[in-house]
């Protein structure tokens, strides 16, 4: 008798102690945890490697260290392309001291890309022949798709000052001479300044 | 499981030509190389013995994980390996494939699956299947898990694509003497204007382009070999070599992880073991700078010891040598035994132990989260208070029965459950929360292992009052034991009972619902409240009240298994089909031999 009074006891004893515990707390439905960290893991340091402009000078990555790099993979055929490029360079001018914008082809011909930067002056009014932009080209894709493993066109990716990557924006996703983007991406500049 | 659309299975690789291949290679390290899968970042060796579930069939001389890098980096091989087995000459005949033989290889399949393809998704819309039907999306599943793991480098190994003169010429210098699906898009651009200025395009060059397209297509659908870090979203889930290609989600670093993957396929098909060997190291290098946070070493290595280590099967083994020892007993009770037998079993629960321990390191959670991992906790309550019986009291071989039979029991129990895929499964968001995991679950499943072992008591003081001649010179009074057991038993699953109707108002916002795992809780406590009850105000003899107790191994099977067979409820984390016929011959034969244990008593009690 005594065996089950003290059962009884502790039955009752811990009932009282959860519903005293868990007495007015919001019911919490599906508590799924939620990830607050940060979204990358790690920032990934860029390997030096060699690019070619449309004249066949030789330029290495390294040689703009120090700016906010803007490397877009294009190709002239490629109609999301032409859609960012005149904001790409709206952008590069409104951030002259600060941005680098290497354009790379993959056209298989340079003219191609003569051809398009006049029709897209005369088309936009747009200047294109800046001081901080450097038309490549990379016919044989051994930058895009060798290194960075691109295929499909257009994709630009963010190298902060300090030589990591920071971002890449796939397709003509973002209006890159809207004041959000140009404001977003100080902050590459004032984190590493 | 959600059909998956097979599309074309053109990747043909082109076959290797294997150097010395006396000795085999090292998987040391490929085994660790994490994939995820499942939701969870596991090791390959992991994921290999999911696949090789899969197979009815594994070929002579591999290991899980020889298969699996046999089928990632030689696919031409492996799809011609007869691995899957058909009896039903219906499903033959609608595959179109011989009736003579039984077991088939994926490149036999193909064909007959995708022309049925349609046919088979339509059975997933219906609510029950016969015997063939099922049979037929069970290939399917199976075959579509294989298709898509034989061809996850699809983009990165020679394919067998004739190249037509004009292209060769032109492309010359451009493409390798076996060239890659990366190799082809390198030259896409140029190949589509070269069309474009040609009038009547070669054949041959439109069937090439046709079946690039085609494979791009195809790689679009490859998403089981999750072997990628999503470099820019750590929260997003890891990307298929295929998916990393083609939807932007690539970065130089990553890129030379694809690369060495590619090298290592060059090595493996090579056979060339020092390459192998560095490069499946440099590998798993890469991948922990890649996702540093999520690639967790120690926590690979501690669930591939645990893989081959089989902590389970020693458990079997030694509570199986355990209770030789307690039938021993009961024919030569003389001899002394208990010591060696206690200590076996003492070991059996150690090797139990470190499994449930290393299972919980990796989930981070209660082992109690479905079926199979309730089954194992349950057998180690059982384990472990048959052996403080044991030890501590005076039914010393008949606890060391109890113990030793419900290891080897439970442990087949649990292989039924264990047969479908990983084990190590991620926690659906229902259950997500350790606090409850560890008071309500761990609770009511500690009723579940005390429940059975009250019921083996009262099977025990049946049978013995039966069959045993001297009742009256045991050295311990069963019944009281029994009392003590079924009490305990019943404040265990009331509290774990009351404990779940409060998670159940945190997570549902209701207290009791009626659902069928609600019911089947409650069925225990209502069972034991009414044997205990009757028992102790003289409304229930002696015997049928142990033919009560002995029932509640019944009771507790249909709330533990029973309830999933029911196919509603919020509890669907458990839902299992296919264990109706176990369930009911369990029940069946539990009636039977309670039913004949007692028959000769209510003779005797009319008698008397």
């Amino acid at each position: 008798m005594k065996i089950n009074l003290a059962l009884l006891f502790i039955t009752l004893l811990s009932i009282g102690i959860f519903t005293y515990l868990f007495h007015g707390t919001t019911p919490a439905v599906n508590e799924v945890p939620v990830n607050t960290t940060e979204k990358y893991e790690t920032l990934e340091k860029v390997d030096d490697f060699e690019l070619v402009d449309t004249s066949g000078n030789t330029h290495k990555l390294s040689d703009f260290k120090g700016k906010i790099i803007i490397l877009n993979f294009w190709a002239s055929w490629c109609t999301p392309c032409a859609i960012e490029f005149p904001q790409l360079l709206e952008l590069s001018q409104s951030m002259k001291d600060k941005i680098v914008f290497i354009p790379i082809s993959v056209d298989t011909k340079a003219e191609l890309i003569t051809r398009f930067l006049t029709q897209l002056k005369r088309r936009t009014s747009q200047e294109t022949e800046l001081s901080n932009v450097y038309y490549m080209w990379d016919p044989e894709k051994k930058i895009s798709q060798d290194i960075f493993y691109t295929v499909k066109y257009p994709e630009t990716y963010i190298i902060a000052p300090d030589f990591t990557l920071r971002e890449k924006i796939v397709g003509a996703s973002v209006d890159f001479s809207s004041d959000e983007f140009k404001a977003h991406i100080m902050n590459y500049w004032q984190e590493t300044n | 499981m959600k059909p998956l659309l097979l599309t074309l299975f053109i990747f043909f690789v082109s076959l290797p030509t294997y150097a010395n291949q006396t000795e085999p290679l090292s998987m040391e390290t490929f085994r660790s190389l994490p994939i995820q899968h499942e939701g969870r970042i596991k090791p390959l060796e992991s994921y290999a013995r999911v696949l090789s579930k899969k197979l009815d069939h594994v070929p002579d001389g591999y290991t899980e994980i020889d298969f699996l890098a046999e089928a990632l980096f030689n696919p031409a091989k492996v799809i011609q390996y007869p691995l899957f087995k058909i009896n039903t000459p219906n499903v033959k005949a609608r595959l179109d494939i011989p009736l003579d033989k039984k077991l088939f290889s994926l490149e036999e399949l193909l064909p007959g699956l995708i022309s049925q393809e349609q046919h088979i998704f339509s059975l997933y819309e219906k609510e029950e299947t016969t015997a063939e039907e099922a049979q037929l999306i069970h290939i399917y599943e199976n075959a579509t898990a294989l298709h898509y793991t034989t061809t996850t480098f699809s983009a990165l190994l020679p394919l067998n694509l004739s190249i037509p003169d004009e292209l060769d010429d032109t492309f010359n210098d451009t493409l390798p003497e076996n060239p890659t699906f990366m190799d082809f898009k390198r030259i896409e651009d140029s190949v589509l204007g070269s069309i474009r200025n040609i009038d009547n395009p070669d054949e041959k060059t439109l069937l090439l382009i046709l079946q690039l397209s085609s494979i791009e297509q195809s790689m679009a659908k490859q998403q089981d070999m999750r072997i990628i870090p999503n470099i820019w979203d750590i929260s997003a889930i890891w990307l298929s070599p295929a998916q990393f290609i083609l939807s932007g989600a690539s970065s130089p670093a990553a890129g030379e992880y694809l690369n060495t993957w590619k090298d290592m396929a060059v090595a493996f098909r090579g056979h060339n073991h020092e390459a192998w060997n560095d490069l499946t190291a440099s590998a798993l290098t890469q991948v922990q700078n890649l996702a540093p946070k999520q690639v967790d070493i120690s926590k690979i290595t501690l669930e591939i010891q645990y893989i081959l280590l089989n902590p389970y099967f020693y458990s079997l083994l030694f509570c199986g040598l355990a209770l030789l020892i307690a039938i021993l007993h009961q024919f030569k009770p003389e001899l002394p035994l208990f010591a060696a037998g206690s200590t076996i079993l003492a070991v059996g629960f150690i090797f139990h132990l470190m499994g449930l321990g290393i299972r919980m390191a990796l989930l981070e959670r209660p082992p109690v989260t479905n079926l199979y991992e309730s089954i194992l906790f349950v057998n180690a309550v059982i384990l472990l208070t048959s052996l403080i019986a044991a030890v501590l009291g005076k039914a010393k071989y008949v606890f060391l029965g109890f113990g030793a039979l419900c290891g080897v029991i439970l442990y087949f129990t649990a292989q039924f459950f264990a047969a479908k895929g990983d084990t190590l499964e991620v926690l659906i968001a229902v259950l997500d929360t350790n606090f409850w995991l560890t008071t309500h679950v761990l609770i009511i499943t500690t009723g579940y292992g005390l429940c059975i072992i009250t019921s083996l008591l009262a099977h025990y003081i049946l049978i013995q009052d039966k069959f045993s001649k001297k009742q009256r010179g045991r050295s311990f009074n069963p019944i009281n034991l029994l009392h003590i057991f079924a009490i305990i038993s019943l404040l265990l699953t009331a509290i774990g009972t009351i404990l779940g109707g409060i998670w159940a108002d945190q997570s549902w916002g209701r207290f009791w619902g009626w659902d069928p795992k609600e019911n089947g809780a409650l069925l225990i406590v209502l069972w034991l409240v009414w044997l205990l009850h009757a028992r102790i105000s003289g409304h229930l003899q002696k015997h049928y009240y142990m033919a009560g107790m002995a029932l509640l191994s019944v009771v507790v099977a249909l709330a533990w298994f029973g309830i999933n067979l029911l196919g509603i409820g919020l509890h669907s984390y458990g839902f299992t089909s296919g264990i109706a016929w176990g369930l009911g011959a369990f029940c069946a034969i539990e009636f039977a031999l309670i039913a004949l244990l007692l028959l000769p008593f209510k003779s005797k009690a009319i008698s008397s």
